[in-house]
């Protein structure tokens, strides 16, 4: 009986087969919400209502592309893609450079209170960005902000701290003698900064891109307080929900096509990701 | 107790490389046997092979009677200490060296009692609450050896446990690893690249280079009678001269670029197989222990002696090594052996030779001089297959 | 000289900090430190954020069925949902170690991180649907239950008169006490689904008393346009093919035979005495409808159902990734010391992962305790109150309707007051990681 277990490499192969079953039907659970969603938004809301989208599979003739055809002619909505490219785009940039050029600061330049300084950044994870929307809201109101800038600064404001607290820790992950070498060459802090601390620094700035961006391009919450009429994909599609088999025709396509800048940059900087996955930074 | 046979065993990786090729080799019950080879030569393999952590490709193992080569590591009765300790980070060093003990089911006293006694002997009864991360190197590799101790296992397997200390502890733990392992008499395979560790401490010495076993025997054995190129040079320190040398059609003389000496008369009755090389070019090694100052061996003939010019000395207060060149080829022992594209024969003409004096030599650098050889000591090898000539 | 330099350099970093720093600074007090130290008192305020009115706002709240449900349900979602996640994580991360294609599979689990909230609770809400024919989740379960445990030939069918019970089970029966003239039982029944009707129905064929037998119709007592309940009228269709089982007092199957044409069954050489005519469940077994995943109950399990669609993927590279990390002569000498891998994974790779695992349940938490999107997206209207949580009452009290500031703040400062725990606990297990390496 022994014979059977072999050591590694010979280790019992049934239950490996096993397994490798087991994980190939997770695998396709995973994938069949999406790919039911898939089909669905191509397929009219009367078909919605009369039978299940996998009939599309025995019945392609079904598949009709007016839903696609529909939205991107349809002005408006083709125009909360824009929108919500407009709020992401900037709503990731600005809080990346200022959690840099912070976490930078707080991790190498030494000054009195660094570490209260930083202290008191990281706590602030502590607040849910509800607990600040009425104030917020208010306080644009008396500087008369509204739209676009109210949403970038909001987000900044609440992808601050997770950003210094991840910069941080990637910047003071850099040896100290590579820095103090620098120093004693006689490099700046502006070209330390840029020339070795960046660099050094760009798995944990495109993982941090990657979590911005993807909150800011997904957010509806913040949308719905200051957006105004800038409305981005995902507030038009809260708006169709009440009346879900109509609104179908516009959610399948909206859904879809929401998703397709996130997993973009999700695919551009998966090897950095990876990287800082990989030395355990992220945590 | 038991024994370990390895028959024919050879290893290829996933990934098509094959690190270890018919590896034969039999420790006896009880015996210190010491694996030498450069780094990435298959020791490590060779050791994870018999612990059960890698699959044997070919060959057959057994440990005492038993093939074991299907079984899992566990059911095999051997303890390992690695390279770099492999502590259980997140127990205490009684909970490490009790670990195996408590997986054997064995009452919480009589774990106690033996993790304690077996403390006593490391000198760790300080440290026993203590975790890895608090200890010293030293006291790390005490207690990866405690591990393996506690266990009472059938064979011992180390590998390379003294490459992450400094030297004077490496030293200082030669010494305590023999003592212990003769204390406890189990059979043990001990992993090292450094050949000074498996001088001191073998009974017997395998060098392995390439996944492939060279040669096994006693240290002094593997001293005096290198079989091939590659345990000449390995086996020594500095390693021993190697160059391409002319010996005349009657075995006499033996031409070393423009010098020659004479041989012994009775060379052919301890090297019966050098007759066939008369009139032909074989490599010669001499160690440097066998290079003197003449000034110190005044009744030394003359025809045993060599010219040369001092390039450089290391002084290390017992004695000094000096350096100087002879206008022979070199032969470089890496290149001797397991490929047939090379002969190992280099096409430089000048060697460099050590010769090791004594301090009270006061030769200096750019001095001319005459170094006596004693060519009762060379070493004859086959230029092409780097095979001693015996 | 030398004192002069470093002095200009210092000054000349203090003036880098400055840059560095102060922007962020300022963007955190004013729009994070005011607002949130401003909803604290505002929640002591009326619903126009004028008059200060108490505690007012809380006590509504502590008084307000649908806000203890956002509790509990936000109490789920930041206790049993990272549990599950993290767990789950943990299997799949075991279990793919020694699989070939690991990266594909990350992948796969992965990619719905970047879906949107609300977008993957929309997805989960048209897989979930409760109905076989538009909800994928059912329309298999139901297609494996028939196969598993198919409706019978008469799905549903009822008695129609009080002499003939319906048991628990499903199953009829029919009471008899047979003399040695014989006796009649007929099985007069309603509920059938047309499709369950034999195809070539004839009508009901009264049977004739017969000695030492029980003789009786099955028939659907329904379908004639004057009939009478419990007698074999004129166009009722008798029902062939039924099995049908005679039962002794002591509950043993005396026999058993089908009813053929017109209905009819029968007994025959029966003893006199006490008997029940049977007619048992598997022929009345309906067909399974599904579960109900958008009903009140199940709607906020079937929300975290989205939920770990999209984190599991996440949970599995984070352990994996922290895995690969781990010393792998750890486990080898383990191995060598005994452990079989069940004991390796629960006494060595386990306390080591400890760490990650704690960070990533943390991370879900907090992700669980501001869970909103989700929910707007997975409910529909009439359950949302079901599904709901404290960042969802928050939204509704501030923003829909007239909009009540006060409370919409106290509902906010709950939320923060929970959020405040699950990160005092992950500052010290950040901690604790720290010290370990
Ligand atoms: N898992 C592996 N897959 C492929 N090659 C390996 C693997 N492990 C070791 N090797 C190769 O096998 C050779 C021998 O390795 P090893 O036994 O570790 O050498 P060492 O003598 O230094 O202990 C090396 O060249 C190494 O690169
Ligand atoms: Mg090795």
């Amino acid at each position: 009986m022994k014979q059977d277990h072999g050591v590694e490499g010979t280790a019992s192969r049934r239950p490996r087969r096993l397994t490798e079953f087991v994980l190939v039907l997770i695998a396709l659970v995973w994938m069949i919400p999406g790919f039911g969603l898939l089909i669905t938004s191509f397929r009219s809301a009367d078909e919605y209502a009369r039978s299940g989208w996998w009939t599309a599979l025995y019945r392609p003739g079904e598949l009709t592309i007016s839903n696609y055809v529909e939205f991107l002619s349809n002005g408006n909505l083709l125009g909360t893609l824009g929108s919500t490219l407009l709020i992401a785009v900037p709503a990731t940039l600005i809080p990346i450079s200022l959690a840099t050029t912070a976490g930078y600061a707080l991790a190498w330049i030494p000054f009195k209170g660094r570490k209260a300084v930083y202290l008191s950044i990281v706590s602030l994870l502590v607040v849910p960005f509800q607990l600040a929307l009425l104030p917020a809201l208010e306080l644009f109101g008396t500087i008369k902000l509204s739209g676009l800038p109210a949403i970038w600064l909001f987000h900044t404001a609440f992808g601050l701290p997770l950003g210094v607290f991840l910069m941080h820790n990637f910047f003071a992950g850099i040896p100290k003698s590579i820095i103090e070498a620098a120093r004693i060459d006689g490099a700046g802090e502006g070209s330390i900064f840029a020339n070795l601390a960046l660099p050094n620094a760009l798995p944990g700035i495109a993982s941090l891109a990657i979590f911005q961006f993807t909150w800011t391009w997904n957010d509806l919450l913040v949308a719905l307080v200051f957006a105004g009429n800038r409305t981005p994909i995902t507030v038009a599609i809260q708006q169709r929900l009440n009346d879900f088999s109509t609104g179908i025709e516009v959610i399948g396509p909206g859904v879809l096509l929401g998703a397709v800048a996130p997993l973009l940059l999700f695919f551009a900087f998966q090897r950095h990701f990876e990287t800082a996955m990989k030395t355990g930074a992220l945590h | 107790m038991a024994g370990i046979t390895l028959e024919e065993v050879s290893k290829t990786y996933g990934n098509g490389f094959e690190a270890v090729t018919n590896l034969n080799l039999d420790i006896k019950d009880g015996e210190f046997l010491v694996m030498v080879g450069p780094s990435g030569c298959g020791k490590s393999t060779t050791l994870r092979m018999i612990a059960g952590l890698e699959e044997i490709t070919q060959g057959v193992l057994k440990i005492g009677n038993r093939v074991v080569n299907n079984m899992q590591p566990k059911d095999r009765d051997v303890a390992m200490v690695f390279q770099n300790y492999a502590l259980y980070p997140h127990m205490t060093v009684q909970s490490n060296m009790g670990f195996a003990l408590k997986l054997q089911k064995l009452g919480k006293e009589e774990i106690r009692r033996r993790v304690e006694e077996i403390a006593q002997l490391l000198q760790l009864t300080e440290q026993l609450d203590k975790k890895p991360a608090q200890l010293s190197g030293g006291q790390r590799q005490r207690v990866a050896m405690g591990r393996a101790i506690a266990r009472l296992p059938q064979v011992f397997l180390l590998d390379e446990p003294l490459s992450n200390l400094d030297t004077k502890l490496r030293v200082e733990m030669r010494a305590e690893i023999s003592d212990l392992q003769r204390k406890v008499g189990v059979t043990t395979l001990y992993v090292t690249h450094d050949q000074a560790e498996a001088m001191t401490m073998a009974d017997r010495v395998a060098v392995i280079n390439r996944g492939v076993l060279q040669q096994v025997t006693e240290p002094q054995g593997l001293y005096d009678q290198p079989k091939n190129i590659f345990v000449a040079s390995f086996i020594g320190s500095p390693p021993m001269n190697l160059l391409e040398a002319h010996i005349d059609h009657d075995n006499r003389k033996i031409r070393l670029g423009s010098q020659s000496l004479d041989l012994p008369t009775d060379i052919l009755i301890q090297r019966p197989k050098l007759s066939s090389y008369s009139g032909r070019t074989v490599t010669v090694g001499i160690r440097p222990d066998d290079l003197k100052e003449t000034t110190l061996l005044p009744k030394n003939p003359a025809k045993v002696r060599i010219r040369a010019s001092i390039d450089s000395i290391d002084t290390l207060g017992t004695e000094r090594i000096v350096y100087f060149h002879l206008d022979a080829k070199p032969v470089h022992s890496e290149n001797a052996l397991g490929r047939d594209d090379d002969t190992g024969l280099s096409t430089a003409m000048s060697a460099r030779l050590a010769g090791r004096f004594s301090a009270s030599s006061d030769v200096r650098i750019g001095d001319t001089i005459e170094i006596a050889v004693n060519t009762e000591k060379l070493h004859f090898f086959d230029p092409f297959s780097g095979l001693a000539i015996r | 000289m030398d004192q002069e330099a470093r002095h200009r350099a210092t000054t000349a970093r203090r003036w880098w900090v400055l840059v560095f720093l102060i922007p962020t600074l300022l963007i955190l007090s004013s729009l994070v430190l005011y607002p949130a130290l401003r909803t604290i008192t505002d929640s002591f305020l009326d619903r126009f954020g004028d008059q200060y009115i108490g505690l007012e706002n809380y006590s509504a709240l502590a008084s307000s069925p649908r806000f203890h449900t956002a509790v509990l349900n936000s109490f789920l979602w930041a206790t049993l949902f990272p549990l599950t996640v993290v767990t789950i994580g943990l299997v799949l991360a075991v279990l793919i170690e020694k699989v070939r294609w690991e990266t594909a599979f990350k992948l796969v689990l992965f990619l719905p991180v970047a879906v949107s909230a609300m977008s993957s609770g929309i997805v989960w809400r048209m897989m979930l649907d409760d109905s076989p024919e538009r909800g994928a989740f059912n329309a298999v379960a139901t297609l494996s239950a028939s196969i598993v445990s198919p409706a019978g030939d008469l799905a549903g069918a009822r008695p129609t008169t009080g002499t003939i019970t319906l048991n628990p089970d499903g199953s009829i029966a029919f009471p008899v006490e047979v003399s040695s003239a014989g006796a009649v039982a007929n099985l007069g029944l309603i509920g059938i689904a047309e499709v369950d009707l034999p195809g070539n129905a004839t009508t009901a064929n009264p049977a004739t008393r017969q000695p030492k037998s029980i003789t009786g119709t099955i028939w659907r007592d329904a379908g004639s346009s004057n009939g009478q309940k419990g007698k074999i009228d004129k166009d009722e269709i008798g029902l062939s093919g039924i099995l049908v089982k005679l039962i002794s007092p002591s509950g043993s199957t005396v026999a058993q035979t089908y009813s053929v044409t017109g209905g009819r069954y029968a007994f025959e050489g029966i003893a006199p005495g006490k008997y029940s005519v049977l007619i048992p469940s598997e022929v009345t077994r309906t067909r399974w409808t599904g579960i109900e995943w958008l009903s009140p109950s199940l709607i906020t399990p079937a929300a975290m159902l989205a939920g770990l669609w999209i984190w599991a993927g996440f949970s599995l590279v984070m352990i994996r990734a922290a895995m690969t990390r781990l010393d792998r002569d750890v486990t080898d000498a383990a191995r060598i010391d005994g452990a079989s891998e069940a004991q390796i994974l629960r006494r060595i790779t386990l306390p080591l992962l400890a760490p990650t695992l704690s960070v990533i349940g943390i991370t879900l938490a907090i992700y669980g305790l501001k869970v909103f999107d989700l929910i707007i997206g997975i409910a529909p209207e009439p359950v949302q109150d079901d599904a709901n949580v404290i960042a969802l009452e928050m939204w509704r009290s501030a923003f829909t309707g007239l909009g009540n500031r006060g409370l919409g703040s106290a509902a906010a400062v709950i939320m923060f007051v929970m959020v405040v725990p699950v990160v005092a606990l992950s500052l010290r297990s950040f901690r604790g990681s720290e010290t370990r390496t």
